[in-house]
């Protein structure tokens, strides 16, 4: 990442504003502004990979990926499709 | 650290889309910003099964911000085989299964796979995430 700083304003919701704070101090960030790049750079590289995937094997089954979700997240899934 | 290890069955189902799953789970746990620690050797094993029409697929598996290797090294290695001891003298050793019991161990993790028998041979307590049927 390049050294040189671009200043942005975004509003944020005052509530947001506090957690996004907070989780910059627990985090050990030097400052909020640089737990926001690390946040978006994480992001952004995601979100990208997600096209190479997309574009490489198509789109993923809603449903399946409804239920990944769900599985991850620890959600309690009342339908279980059947197990292999 | 959130997410599930993977083992080769769960690696061979996201390359080859052999069940819908596979690839959910991947794309979910890259969405939600989880973490796929996976066993070089379920790597290896993945390799050697997929047809080659899926490397591609399999290389850019690879890149997945969610997906983290991890090595087999002699301290892993001593640690996980003592605990396979019992499985390899009952005749249902598997290195890659040993593998990613300890690794699932080590992060306090859920495993996520398509055949638990060789896992439930090493440790039967041991969590297990079951790819639903295709």
């Amino acid at each position: 990442m390049s050294g040189k700083k671009e200043r942005i304003t975004v509003s944020l919701d005052p509530d947001v504003a506090a957690e996004l704070k907070a989780a910059a101090e627990r985090a050990g960030a030097a400052s909020v502004s640089e737990y926001v790049e690390g946040a978006l750079d994480a992001r952004m590289v995601r979100e990208q990979w997600l096209a190479r995937w997309r574009a490489a094997a198509g789109d993923v089954d809603p449903e399946a990926l409804a239920y990944a979700r769900r599985a991850l997240l620890g959600e309690r899934i009342d339908q279980h499709p059947q197990a292999s | 650290m959130s997410g599930r290890v993977l083992t080769s069955s769960a690696i061979v189902d996201i390359a080859t889309d052999r069940s819908v799953y596979g690839r959910a789970f991947l794309v979910a746990a890259v969405e939600l910003g989880m973490t796929f620690p996976t066993p070089s050797t379920a790597l290896l094993q993945a390799w050697a099964a997929v047809p080659p029409q899926a490397r591609a697929l399999l290389e850019l598996f690879l890149d997945a911000p969610a997906v983290v290797v991890e090595d087999l090294d002699a301290f892993v290695a001593g640690r996980a085989g003592v605990r396979a001891h019992p499985a390899h003298q009952a005749g249902r050793f598997d290195l890659a299964a040993a593998h990613a019991v300890d690794v699932a161990i080590t992060r306090g993790l859920a495993i996520l796979t398509a055949e638990p028998g060789p896992l439930r041979a090493i440790d039967p307590d041991v969590e297990i995430e079951e790819l639903p049927a295709p």
